[in-house]
Parts: C-alpha cells; structure tokens; sequence
C-alpha cells in the first residue's frame, strides 16, 4: 500500500510538470527537450540552496527563475536565430548538463535534515501526511492559476500564438516574445517540479531528469484521452485531466513495478506505455 | 490639403525576393501609390504580378527593399506586422487562418477586440462584453449569436470568414485589408460575404484595399481600381472612371 501512496505522491509532485509540458507542448505546439534539463536545474538549484543554508521560499522561488531562463533561452533560440525547436530545447539541455554538474560540484547532493517546503504544512503531524497535503494542495493551486492564467487576455493570446499565427500577429501579439515568455513560464513549472521532488526524495541526483520529458507527455496524452472521452472543452477541466493523467502514469508505473518488473526496464516501460498512448487514436481511426 | 487625407503613402517601394540568386523575383518595381482616406481600392492582376505582395508589404508581413510606407501620416517602413495593427485589420483568403480553431468564438472575439491594445493577464469577457459581441454578430442573421462558446473549428469556412468582418470591426481600424476573401467559398456564401463587406467599409468609412480575381466583383465594388503587371501599376482608374467600366473592359486589361 505504501508503495501505491509514494506513487501517488510523485503523481501529485509531477503535475507542475504535466502543466509545464502541456503549456509548451500543446498550448504553443512546441515539442521542448529542454524540460530534461530545467526540470534537473530546478532540483539542483533547489539542493544546493537549501545545503547553503538559504530559506525554503527562496530556493523554491529561485529554482523557478532558473527553469524560466533556460527557457527564455530556449525560446530565443528558436524565435531570434530561427533555429528548429527540438534543435534548440536539445542545445539548452545538453548545456544544462554542465550547469547543473557545475552547480552542485558533484553528481549526487543529499538533503538531509534540512528544512523543507512540507514544513509549512503545520497542521500534519507524520512527515507523509504533511507531504502529501502539501502534494495535493499545491497540485490544485497549480491547476487553478494555470486555468485561469488561460483564460485572461493575455492567456487567450498565448493560446492563438499556438493555434493560429497569422492571426495573432495581425491581432498585434509580437508571437517571438509570446513564445519566449511561453517557454519561460512552460520551464519555471517544470523546475518547479524537480524542486518538490528533491525534497521529497531528499537528494538531487544529475541524471534525474533523464526522459522527464517523456514522462510529461505520457502524462499530458493521458489526460487528454480522458477528456476527449468525455468531451471536455472547458480550460479548468482539461488541466484537471492533465492532473489525473499525471497521478494516473505514476500509478501504471508503480503497478509495473510491482509485479516484479526490473527497476532497470522502467524507462522502457515509460517509452512504451507513451507509445501506447500516443498510437491508440491513430489506430483506432483506421476502422 | 489634399495631404492630409492621404491613408496610405507608398513612396518609390520595391521588393525582391532571392536577390542575386537565379530564382530571383522583382515582385514590386518602384510603386508609387497613394490612398485617399475612405477609398476602396479594388487590385486585380494575374498570378504573379505582385498583388499579394502589395498587401504585405502595406500589412508588414514583409519588409520592402526601398522606398517609405507611410501610414496615416506616420512613416511605417520599419514596423513589424504586429505594430501595424494599429491602423489595419486584416481578412485573409484561407478562413483558417483569420481565425483560432481551437479558441471559442467569443474568445476570438476578445483578442479582435484587443487589436490595438495590449493583452494583459486580467479576465476581460465579461457579461457586458458578451452582449456587444452577441448583438453584432446578431447584425449577421446566421445564427451564430447563440453558439458563442463553441470552438471556432466547429463552424464552415463561410461561417468563419462572416465572423472574421465582424471581428475587423470590434476595434474600429483605419484600413481594412481583404485578400481575395472569398477564394475559398461557394458562390452563394461568397456574394454574402462581399455584401457584408462592402457594407462595413462604407458603414464604417474605411479605407480598404481588395484583392480579387473575380472580374465581375472587380467592377461592382470598389470606387477604385488599379491592375498590377510585373510588379507595377499598369491602370489606375478613380470615380466616375471606375464606375462606367464594364467587366469586358477589365479582360482587356490582361
């Protein structure tokens, strides 16, 4: 059971990521790699703060900076020098690799007995249950001001910048800096997520962001899955989806393993599990 | 005077693609056009002849090699697409591409609105603005005033592109740019939308630049015409002129 609870929690921890991913993947129609890397950045940033000695807030906020740069740079890369996004989320996440090596001096920082943001879940008495209410709590915030992000002007601007260009730009939306800050923000989630998750594994590691973004996807096509079934349109309803697709791979996971699978393997699962997912409607067109 | 109430001012402005390449293409040669505030101008021109990069090159989707462009009085040579805006709101040939599929109707209705402003992040369809909006696509008579929460998608290409005229005008432009806007529609839906059109450039007195390639809209329309050939003006006929012209006349010019 406990084994189901800890997937759960790294569900719950992997939604800012579902929403990073959905915001860069399908809001602005970008596949960014770059997610390996700032998703390991906002780990180590967060690590290496928190051994230095700074607050928790800081470090969260900090490490949220750091993902939206590598993002805005990303984002440059592709808009200003026109080069092909995969291209340029790659550049930034090879270069991430060095950063992040760089930052922590080493290839694994453990935290241990340091403050942490589930902490400031005052009112839980175990260390799990305040992960967890921080887990959740954080998850819905998350889906909230996302949603409703989405739904102002300037959220409506980012989502033509995806879906139709010419018009936005006839609209007078300059789609470069739309994309830059798109990325950015699309970034700042991600880093977000490797924030928590350090926390809740108590180390950051440099390889731990190696097929995050895979991982993202899944989540995101998951969720869609689900509300096309079921016909969604509304904005809040479908992040909401992304949120359960996220807890949902998670869950499928921690099943694999359980059934005695090789922890080697999981990112072969992960890959087909995706490639499931991503196949499913293509194929059932067919009849 | 007269100075005054030139809209748009296109001074000497020329355009070539590949330059120094063996694909090169002089698309504009040395234009000099000048368009009176109110004057809608019909362009007609066979494929190639620099129709559409006129347009662009007014619109700023592409920047000229030389010449001025000058925009009610302030020179726009050097502005994005984007920053244009301010004066020109554009109708594109492919519906799809005026218009944001997978945003509602009323969602496209609120970035049109916000053509010349900027768009920051507060919530601003409210119920106010969802009546405006209601009312004037009501002006229509298609129905579409009840389905405002539907994804654009969801509509026909005719549909959309009567929501794209309405849309030029929820923020009163100077200019209204028509690349051969109904191309892509029946002929029913197609002599619907150039009414609508017309009726809008004189409702709202602006001054609008036609593409088209239907001679017979090329004659009823429009208090101007000019025929573009190898990338410069070849006729130029105004007023009275334009208006005794006769769709025989128009298949002489080519």
């Amino acid at each position: 059971m406990n084994f189901f609870l800890a997937a759960l929690m790294l569900g719950l921890g992997f939604v800012s990521l579902g929403l990073g991913i959905y915001i860069s993947m399908r809001i602005f129609n970008i596949p960014d790699i770059t997610t390996d890397g700032s998703y390991t950045l906002g780990g180590v940033v967060t690590a290496v703060m928190l051994t230095q000695g700074f607050g928790v807030g800081i470090s969260v906020i900090t490490s949220m900076l750091a993902g939206a740069l590598a993002g805005s740079i990303t984002g440059f890369i592709h808009t200003r020098l026109k080069i092909n996004a995969l291209l340029a989320g790659i550049l930034v996440m090879t270069a991430l690799y060095s950063v992040n090596l760089t930052l922590m001096g080493r290839s694994n920082l453990p935290l241990i007995n340091l403050p942490t943001v589930f902490n400031w879940v005052w009112f839980a008495e175990a260390e799990s249950s305040k992960q967890l209410v921080f887990f959740i709590i954080t998850a819905i915030l998350l889906c909230g001001i996302i949603s409703l992000l989405l739904k102002t002007d300037f959220g409506l601007a980012m989502r033509a910048t995806g879906n139709s260009e010419p018009m936005i730009r006839a609209l007078g939306v300059n789609t470069d800096a739309m994309k830059i800050a798109g990325l950015a923000l699309s970034n700042s989630l991600v880093a977000l997520s490797g924030c928590f998750i350090v926390q809740y594994q108590g180390f950051a590691d440099i390889n731990m962001g190696i097929g995050i973004v895979i991982l993202g996807l899944g989540s995101v096509m998951i969720g869609e899955t689900l509300t096309n079934a079921l016909n969604v349109q509304s904005i809040v309803l479908r992040l909401l989806g992304v949120m359960l697709g996220t807890i949902a791979f998670r869950l499928i996971l921690a099943f694999v393993l359980s059934k005695g699978v090789n922890p080697n393997l999981l990112k072969l699962f992960t890959a087909a599990i995706v490639l499931v997912v991503v196949a499913l409607p293509n194929l059932k067109r067919k009849d | 005077m007269s100075d005054n109430l030139k809209m748009i001012h296109l001074t000497n402005i020329s355009k070539t693609f590949y330059p120094g390449t063996p694909r090169e293409i002089k698309a504009l040669k040395e234009i000099n056009l000048h368009i009176e505030q109110g004057e809608f101008v019909v362009v007609i021109g066979s494929n190639g002849s620099g129709k559409s990069t006129l347009l662009n090159a007014i619109a700023g989707n592409i920047m000229v090699n030389e010449g001025n462009i000058a925009i009610d009085g302030n020179d726009v040579t050097r502005k994005k697409d984007f920053e244009r805006s301010k004066y020109i709101a554009r109708i594109f040939q492919d519906p799809f591409m005026g218009t944001a599929s997978e945003l509602s109707i009323l969602d496209n209705f609120r970035l049109a609105a916000l053509r010349t402003r900027r768009k920051l992040p507060i919530i601003g369809i409210d119920a106010q603005f969802l009546r405006t909006v209601k009312d004037k696509i009501a002006m229509l008579g298609l129905g579409l005033e009840n389905k405002l929460e539907q994804p654009m998608g969801a509509l026909s290409g005719g549909q959309r592109q009567a929501l794209t005229l309405i849309m030029a005008i929820m923020d009163e432009p100077k200019i209204l740019l028509l690349d051969e806007p109904s191309a892509a529609l029946d002929p029913k839906t197609s002599e619907i939308i150039m009414q609508k059109a017309k009726d809008i450039i004189t409702e709202f007195k602006l001054t609008a630049l036609l593409i088209t390639h239907q001679l017979k809209d090329a004659q009823t329309y429009g208090n101007r015409i000019i025929m573009l050939e190898t990338g410069s003006v070849s006729h130029d006929l105004k007023g009275e002129e334009k208006a005794q012209l006769s769709t025989t006349d128009l298949v002489e010019w080519f």
